[in-house]
């Protein structure tokens, strides 16, 4: 060390300034994408943040997998492919994790940017409005897929693994998977763009927060009131519109699980088979209730100034 | 590309039209690589000239041209090249420097590598050391004004865009922006662009200045032009200015006090009428024994530029 003070002298500089010019690659718009989905996943499970989002986001992550937990554990027990929770009803059983997950990020993923009014630095960046939108949609569609698909895909190794004859089970059952990845990625996709279509019309949290719970969550309890005394076509109608409604019903149609009959209305299964539609009408109202929240996102975000 | 082969900026009968105001009227200009002023009252179109630029905002009519590219149809090829410091709070709180300005390193296109190795080159540049490594909510205004630079200049732009970098910062602070600003025109060759209301600034670190009033363009041009040696003759007295000032304007002499200092006008032209005013001063201080403190060659400063010319603008400028 004793030339230190020599050091900048030899490479011809009077003092070190710590700036150097970069001529290497610049990776643009597609990297710049991936970078904000990158670090908006991490972000809604805490990571490189405080104690309390990580908290959140596993603690609802660990009960979205307990019902799992359960099946597996439970059926090591008690033998031969005992099943707690079936797969077309497993979004049933945590469906208030699933929708108390998205409220908590939505609010987060687009609420924090715009109280810290970090967008003009986003914007001013190699990226359109439409891609920071993409972004972070991906990303918390992402994060519900670990809520949605990985208790999902537990339970079905869990029943691999305790089956007697494991390749015969896997030869039954083995159509299940696409089913699980379907409904996983339906319902993942439909939540996040919900979820993140009304979080971006406030930047404030708590409004955030009950607005989606209201959209995703007490819609599915007002229309199951309402189903009895609609009768069947204009409770179909109200279903149809509800995305909790959408979200369950498509599963039951993908696992094709729709009961044949309506025996009461108790359960969402029989208020499915009341209304009587096709299978097909639910996963294009899945996929119409989607692109509306799509459509007013975007439109948000082209709007929005800086 | 060559940098001396096309302006920095053009702009073109830039228009801005907002629902309730014209934020831009019509502005024609080609801007000179090297450290530029954007100077005028707050309102006066700084900010949304800037966004134009950045592809942020939607000119009305007119184009404007950046580094070459149009910034209505090339917006993200402009964006690669530039880094924007924006006038207002623009961080996250729960996030630290590092974190943060690594981030946005790699949203500009730098491999992830490269983004730390550069976020952390940049914030030392900046001047933030351990700091860099805590919550940016708990930082001094000073320290998230350095952050905001950082994540200006980590990408190595070719031209920064400073929206009122000195806004909110303590004497002190102001300095050693201001030097950084410098440093980063004159060493790095990277051209800025800053706005600022406050005219002392802009005479310090740029080399050429715009100055837009109520959307139109106001005069534009180098920083020295408008700073030249001037024709006025500063004399400092310790006490009783006005009896010289009262004695000049007895020969005839254009004279006016400005707190202890006397403003001689000198005469155009003539080295040797020069000379003559200068003895004639020189012998007035003696006669009315004035303590003399200084006798200059006064400079011009953007200051005098409002209040010779506009009189209506120095009222709306903060001069300093």
């Amino acid at each position: 060390m004793a030339n230190l003070g020599e050091a900048p002298q030899s490479r011809g500089v009077v003092y070190d300034l710590g700036y150097r010019n970069y001529d290497g690659p610049r990776l643009g718009r597609r990297y710049a994408i991936r970078s904000l989905y990158v670090l908006s996943l991490r972000n809604t499970f805490g990571l490189g943040r405080g104690t309390l989002p990580k908290v959140l986001a596993f603690g609802l992550a660990l009960i979205a997998l307990l019902p799992a937990i359960f099946t597996v554990a439970f059926g090591a027990l008690a033998g031969e492919d005992f099943e707690l929770v079936e797969h077309h009803e497993y979004f049933g059983f945590i469906g208030i994790v699933i929708v108390l997950f998205v409220a908590a990020m939505a609010s987060d993923l687009v609420g924090n940017d715009r109280r810290n009014n970090t967008l003009p630095l986003y914007f001013s960046r190699p990226i359109e409005r439409d891609d920071y939108l993409l972004a972070k949609i991906a990303a918390l569609a992402t994060a519900l897929m670990s809520l949605t698909l990985v208790p999902q895909l537990l339970v079905f190794v869990g029943n691999w693994l305790g089956a007697t004859d494991g390749t015969e089970w896997l030869g039954d059952n083995i159509s299940d998977i696409w089913r699980i990845g379907a409904s996983s990625t339906l319902a993942s996709v439909q939540l996040a763009v919900i979820g993140l279509a009304i979080a971006m019309f406030t930047t404030r949290r708590a409004f955030a927060l009950t607005s989606v719970l209201a959209a995703l969550w007490f819609s599915v309890v007002f229309t199951g009131v309402l189903v009895a005394v609609l009768g069947p076509g204009w409770a179909a109608v109200a279903m149809l519109a509800t995305p909790g409604y959408a979200m369950n019903a498509t599963t039951y149609v993908i696992f094709d699980a729709v009961p044949a009959r309506a025996d009461r209305l108790g359960e969402m299964a029989d208020q499915v088979a009341y209304a009587d539609l096709p299978g097909w009408t639910w996963i294009v109202a899945l996929v119409a209730q989607t692109a509306v929240a799509l459509f007013f996102a975007i439109r948000r975000y082209r709007k929005v100034t800086l | 590309m060559n940098a001396g082969a096309q302006p920095l900026v053009r702009l073109s009968s830039l228009t801005k039209q907002y629902p309730e105001v014209a934020a831009l009227r019509g502005i024609t200009l080609e801007v000179p690589h090297g450290v530029v002023g954007l100077v005028g009252p707050n309102g006066a179109g700084k900010s949304t000239l800037m966004k134009i630029l950045l592809g942020l905002v939607e000119a009305t009519s007119g184009t404007a041209e950046v580094l070459g590219f149009d910034a209505n149809t090339e917006g993200l090829r402009i964006r690669e090249q530039v880094g924007y410091m924006p006038e207002h709070d623009c961080l996250p709180t729960d996030l630290s420097a590092t974190q943060f300005v690594i981030h946005l390193a790699r949203m500009s296109g730098l491999p992830a590598t490269v983004a730390r190795e550069r976020a952390a080159e940049t914030l030392r540049h900046v001047g933030l050391f351990e700091e860099r490594y805590r919550h940016i909510g708990g930082y001094s205004t000073g320290m998230k004004q350095r952050v905001k630079l950082a994540q200006a200049l980590v990408h190595d732009p070719k031209l920064l865009f400073l929206d009122e970098p000195t806004n909110g910062l303590d004497p002190d602070g102001r300095d050693d922006m201001l030097g950084l600003i410098e440093r980063t025109g004159t060493d790095f060759g990277i051209s800025v662009i800053m706005s600022s209301h406050l005219l002392g600034e802009i005479e310090s670190v740029c080399d050429s200045l715009v100055l837009i009033e109520e959307g139109r363009l106001d005069r534009a041009g180098a920083v020295a032009k408008f700073t030249g040696l001037g024709n006025v003759l500063a004399v400092e007295v310790d006490r009783d200015p006005e009896l010289l000032v009262n004695r000049m304007i007895a020969h005839d002499v254009k004279a006016r006090v400005d707190g202890r200092i006397i403003e001689v006008e000198l005469p155009d032209g003539s080295a040797t009428a020069e000379v003559a005013l200068m003895r004639l001063v020189v012998d007035s201080v003696v006669d009315l024994g004035l303590p003399l403190v200084r006798l200059a060659r006064q400079r011009h400063t953007l200051r005098d530029m409002f209040r010779n010319d506009d009189p209506s603008a120095s009222g709306n400028v903060e001069a300093v």
